[in-house]
């Protein structure tokens, strides 16, 4: 009897890393099984839309969390995307030259937050929420509230349902999605910047004594955060054409919630962007589901963050302090 | 033959509460300054705002600010990287409770509804404590379910704000006389504190917030503190929320969320050190009282409520400044008082 | 005596029946622990008599620490049994151990910083809101042990921040022994006391065990040993390979225990070594220290480091040689002066950490935990780290160029090739030097600064890594090397510096490189002191 304890507590790690990966298909199973017309290739494409927004979201959020912070302002970010690119697309400006001046905004805020969480060397939770809230009421100051704007066609179709990649009937941002996972874990994994994100996360002392610029890689890593935060809020000004602040706001716990339940540690060091999707594969076939069985909001919100915690329960605990000394 | 046993002389056993720790408000002091000027500055901007006749109504609005800001405190001084996401939530839960459930079931005299309400919130903040301090989850990620949890459960319970609460709740927003009566509350809970703190439950608290591996191996309770920590915010926070209904006069479960991220600042900007073991609810009230006096001066300044939002960020941060200032400030003199310590050992030696 | 004070009730020796329930203090028996695949334990024993100073020794990795901390409450063991004054127990936590009167002081020293000495000392002994005893008790017993251990004018309201480590490891100290104990266990308690301060606590220690009471220490230290154990127990690979008395006590059977009898007759430690005498070395200076000046008003240093010479620094704790070796490494700027490099032809002054490494100079510290290694990354990652970029095109890391490479530093090494993917925190104590040092290496520095690369690291790994840097300095690479042992800096160095009181006061080699030299200059007495008996 005991040798079989003590071989489950050996195998332990690798059984719990593996429940992540488990819960996708489980999840969809469970899914086809209580609401009709679920594995419809239209309810596949609405999931796999909502996935790739989150997900596009989430990358930001994966890396911050990686060198050892979190991102608080994904949502104040996401929010002055879709309000300025609204706007002043709506007043005439080229397209592609709003969309570059949001992201590069984004990436600004970013910069911000990073330099600022190096210097004062405090928790980045509380950082990134002051420059969310400043942001936010930046943006509302700016336009006075008066959130009015147009975007263009295609973008509302690359973010659509029924929209169509050339040939391919999948819509283009989930395509955009596929890509950028690509070249997220490439980033990760075989360039020495992503080497060094994960050292910097792993022993920052250390990081810095193997000549590491660690001001350089918050600043970085958190830029980035927010230029894909950017991207998002772009990416929901097609989604509901409409100009927006508060539309990122689910995303403040929603990219957190989908990278730790994709199974990364806050602690840092550890985990990664493959992790994620499958965390965001998670949360949103969580999320459809509660609203395909017919639970209000309300309901769903309290039942999620009951899921959250009795997921975590099962991977996400943190070592035990006896393990520290 | 068994073990000795561990017997001590032990003259008499002192009474469980008799230290005083002259110099533990000390990381206060430039909060509570900056909210003194605060009001001072408020006070020019709008000369009633000192008025007598004005106190009970301005105490009434403000105590929601510096109660919440003392519950955070608890979670954060545990150290660990604790918070608790969930306390703004909680106080809105508190008054759609009250309002909902407690008054229509007869809980409504003031000697059945306080203790009830105390222990609601106290089980709630032990819950989360249990699930950060037992199970192990990260803070963020616990507070974080629950914060959803309770912003769920109030509106499920309270979809638009109504509902009545008790007479003498409501009383609390005027005065006894010329005493303001929310100052009741207040000092109740400042007396708690007070009583907390004489007893080893500071060192306790400290010790785990400030390196809970020396805490664990001195043989402290880690886990049972740090959980410990959490259900007394839990029940500062049903303070916070009493004091909310005693102001709203009804039950609101939209008003409380946004106070999560006031207690957060509220902490920041009190002197508190976010990753444990230094601080107390001085500086959670200190940074509440900030918090509540900026808005107030904004507000009466005319500025709108979006550039509240910004004005809170930009402040924010230059607490953030002060405090890892003030610490940086303590290294080099380390260095200097370190080599003063190793002459004076090897003087002693 | 104040630690006699709280003895708790233990019957006299003089009733003992010679049985084995009586005499033994504690008995652990076949304990075992695995960290998910890993066993750190897997069949240690342990027996140690009542009035004994038992020592547990055994290389980095054989479970030392674990063990101490099965016995004081910190872990639980898999299986196996440990007998308690014939009782058998099994702590949930410290608290128990400590209620049952063993008190441990553990290898890292953990303090509260914000707290006061007093309440960092009698930290634990309350209850949730209960104190255990008056703040009047409190301070007087701490006085009485602070006392003994010869610090008498402590500041106990200060707070633990305002303290170096050396004073915070004797907070630590005092911590247990002012607890009522029958056990005391000290896990390498001594690793940041100076000589002084060692000799007072061992004597503290004895006196305190003749009596009833037991006590454990770990060290690596043979001196030590020789110096108060009565018995000793030596683990191996998690295991206990076997237990001495103090008559079987020696540094051969030590030895022989520790290493299964491999290179018995190589391994020396702690004594003075056979020394590899060099031929002729060109005197050329690769780093110049000019005017260096570590303490405000402090004396100035100048010295060089020769190329291909492998420069010891020496000294008591806090004297001055880590913060000139961390100022030559650029961690820290000096007060003032400079250090300048040869380069070029020429010499060009270093200017902060980056410009070092630069200019040829790699650092390898001295907490290869703390400040060294990436314990959650892959054994290759820690490696090549600060050299990824080298091996980058179009921003994708070459691998197979990097990893020939770098086999050329590791196979020097002796590092498994096939362990490159495996977390570097699995691998033993050994052999995460070995990366650390291999990352440094592969950075094909001019000069290596090495802040005591070998503590902690079993003997077999050290012999190898002395002939590595050996053969780093036969090929025209400088060696600047900190050491706290005696028979490192003997075995590898050419020249000795010894630094007492922020300055150089004695530069030995040839025939004045001796063991007693060493310690006569560490402790302020200048060679040519006629009172000398060299």
């Amino acid at each position: 009897m005991t040798e079989i304890v003590e071989f489950a507590r050996r195998k332990q790690a690798l059984v719990i890393g593996f429940v992540p990966y488990a819960l996708v298909p489980i999840l969809y199973v469970i899914g086809i099984s209580s609401i009709d017309g679920y594995s419809s290739k239209s309810s596949l494409k609405s999931l796999l839309l909502l996935s790739s927004m989150l997900g596009i979201a989430c990358v930001g959020q994966t890396l911050v969390v990686i060198i050892g912070g979190i991102d608080l302002s994904i949502p104040g970010v996401i929010g002055m995307a879709d309000v300025v690119l609204t706007q002043q697309y709506g007043k005439g400006w080229p397209f592609w030259v709003c969309v570059l001046m949001v992201i590069g905004l984004g990436a600004l805020v970013g910069a911000v937050n990073g330099y600022l969480s190096r210097l004062l060397a405090v928790y980045p939770l509380v950082i990134t929420l002051a420059t969310g809230s400043i942001v936010f009421g930046g943006v509302l100051a700016w336009t006075h509230a008066q959130m009015t704007g147009t975007v263009p066609d295609y973008l509302m179709h690359a973010v659509s349902v029924v929209g169509r990649t050339g040939p391919i009937g999948i819509p283009p941002v989930v395509i955009a999605w596929a890509v950028i996972a690509v070249l997220v874990l490439v980033f990760q994994r075989r360039t020495a910047i992503g080497r060094r994100l994960y050292a910097s996360g792993d022993n920052p002392a250390a990081a810095r004594l193997a000549h590491v610029n660690l001001t350089g890689v918050w600043i970085l890593t958190f830029a980035l955060s927010g230029a894909f935060a950017a991207m998002t809020g772009i990416l929901f000004a097609g989604f509901s054409s409409a100009s927006d602040a508060t539309v990122g706001n689910p995303y403040l716990f929603q990219t957190i919630s989908a990278v730790v339940i994709g199974g990364t540690s806050l602690l840092g060091g550890r985990g990664g962007y493959g992790r994620t999707i499958v965390g965001v594969l998670i949360l949103t076939q969580l999320t459809t589901l509660l609203i395909g069985v017919g639970i209000s909001d309300n309901m769903q919100e309290m039942l999620l963050g009951v899921l959250i915690v009795f997921l975590l329960a099962i991977y996400g605990r943190e070592p035990a302090l006896q393990t520290r000394i | 033959m068994t073990a000795p046993s561990a017997i001590r002389a032990k003259p008499r056993r002192r009474r469980l509460i008799s230290r005083v720790h002259v110099g533990s408000t000390s990381y206060a002091w430039a909060s509570i300054g900056a909210a003194v000027a605060l009001y001072v500055a408020n006070v020019g901007f709008q000369p009633s705002f000192a008025s007598p006749g004005n106190w009970a109504s301005i105490l009434a609005v403000t105590a929601p600010f510096l109660l919440i800001g003392m519950a955070q405190a608890l979670p954060v001084l545990a150290g660990n990287g604790g918070l608790d996401l969930s306390l703004g939530p909680l106080m809105g839960f508190v008054t759609v409770l009250i309002a909902i459930e407690l008054v229509p079931a007869g809980i409504s005299a003031p000697e059945l509804l306080i203790p009830v309400v105390l222990a609601i919130g106290f089980g709630a903040g032990m819950v989360n404590g249990f699930l950060v301090a037992f199970v192990r989850l990260p803070a963020i990620i616990a507070t974080l379910g629950a914060y959803l949890f309770y912003t769920g459960f109030g509106l499920y319970l309270l979809p638009s704000p109504s509902g009545n609460v008790p007479g003498w709740l409501m009383h609390l927003s005027r005065s006894y006389g010329p005493i303001p009566a929310m100052l009741v509350p207040l000092f109740a809970v400042a007396v708690f504190w007070l009583l907390l703190t004489r007893t080893a439950y500071r060192r306790n608290l400290l010790a785990v917030g400030g390196d809970d591996r020396a805490a664990y191996t001195a043989g402290a309770n880690v886990a049972l503190i740090r959980c410990s920590a959490y259900a007394f915010g839990g029940m500062l926070a049903a303070v916070a929320g009493l004091a909310l209904a005693a102001t709203l006069g009804s039950g609101d479960s939209t008003v409380g969320p946004p106070y999560t991220i006031t207690s957060i600042a509220a902490v920041a900007l009190g002197g508190i050190s976010l990753s444990g073991g230094r601080g107390g609810l001085l500086g959670g009230a200190a940074g509440g009282a900030i918090i509540f006096l900026i808005q107030n001066l904004l507000t009466v300044a005319n500025v709108s409520v979006f550039e509240l939002d910004i004005a809170n960020g930009i402040m924010l941060i230059l607490a953030l400044a002060l405090n890892s200032f003030v610490l940086a400030r303590r290294r080099t003199g380390l260095a200097k008082l370190e080599l003063a310590g190793r002459q004076r050992l090897q003087e002693a030696a | 005596m104040a630690i006699a004070a709280s003895t708790p009730e233990v019957p006299v020796k003089s009733e003992r029946v010679t049985s084995d329930r009586e005499v033994l203090a504690l008995q652990a028996r076949g304990v075992r622990r695995y960290f998910g695949e890993t066993a750190a334990l897997e069949s240690a024993s342990l027996a140690v008599r009542r009035g004994e100073v038992h020592a547990l020794l055994g290389e980095n990795g054989s479970g030392k620490s674990t063990l101490i901390k099965v016995l004081s409450g910190v872990l639980r063991s898999d299986s196996g049994e440990v007998l308690y004054y014939g009782d058998r127990v099994a702590f949930r936590s410290p608290r128990a151990a400590q209620r049952a009167g063993i008190v441990t002081v553990y290898q890292e020293t953990l303090v509260v910083e914000e707290l006061s000495v007093l309440d960092n000392v009698f930290l634990g002994t309350d209850g949730f809101f209960r104190h255990e005893d008056t703040r009047e008790a409190e301070q007087s017993r701490a006085v009485a042990v602070l006392g003994e251990l010869g610090f008498g004018t402590f500041d106990l309201e200060r707070p633990l921040w305002t303290f170096s480590l050396a004073q915070r490891q004797i907070v630590t100290i005092v911590r247990a022994l002012v607890r009522p104990w029958t056990l005391l266990i000290l896990d390498e308690s001594t690793s940041a006391l100076d000589q002084e301060d060692r000799d007072r606590l061992f004597d503290v220690v004895r006196a305190a065990a003749t009596g009833d009471r037991s006590v454990i220490f770990t060290t690596h230290r043979m001196d030590e040993v020789e110096q108060i154990a009565d018995a000793a127990t030596v683990l191996r690979a998690g295991s206990t390979a076997g237990s001495l008395t103090r008559s079987e006590l020696s540094r051969q059977h030590v030895l022989d225990l520790m290493s299964n009898g491999q290179h018995a007759a190589e391994l020396v430690l702690g004594s003075s070594p056979v020394r590899q005498h060099r031929t002729a070395v060109p005197a050329t200076d690769v780093l110049r220290a000019e005017a260096v000046v570590l303490v405000p008003e402090g004396p100035s240093i100048s010295l060089s480091v020769h190329a291909g010479e492998i420069l010891g620094l020496a000294g008591l704790e806090g004297q001055g040689q880590t913060r000139f070796l961390e100022c030559a490494a650029g961690v820290n700027p000096p007060v003032s002066g400079s250090f300048s490099i040869a380069r070029n032809g020429g010499f060009e002054r270093v200017s902060g950490y980056r410009d070092a490494y630069r200019k040829g100079i790699a650092y390898v510290p001295r907490d290869r935990k703390r400040e060294g290694l990436f314990l959650a990354q892959s054994v290759l990652d820690n490696l090549a780290l600060p050299n990824f970029g080298r091996f980058s095109r179009a921003g994708l890391i070459q691998r197979r160029r990097l990893l020939k490479w770098l086999h050329t530093y590791t196979d020097e090494l002796k590092l498994d090739r096939r362990r490159f993917r495996g977390q570097v925190g699995s691998l033993s104590g050994g052999n995460q030097q070995k990366v650390l040092l291999g990352r440094w290496m592969a950075s094909q520095p001019a000069l290596l600064i090495l802040n005591d690369p070998l503590r902690g690291v079993d003997a077999v790994t050290k012999q190898e890594l002395y002939e590595v840097l050996r053969a780093l300095a036969a090929d025209g690479l400088s060696l600047l090397f900190l050491s706290t042992e005696m028979a490192e800096l003997l075995t590898l160095c050419e020249r000795v510096v010894v630094f007492h009181d922020s300055s150089v006061i004695a530069v030995l080699q040839d025939e004045t490189l001796t063991e007693a030299r060493i310690i006569d200059s560490m402790f302020g007495r200048k060679p040519d002191d006629p009172s000398d008996a060299a």
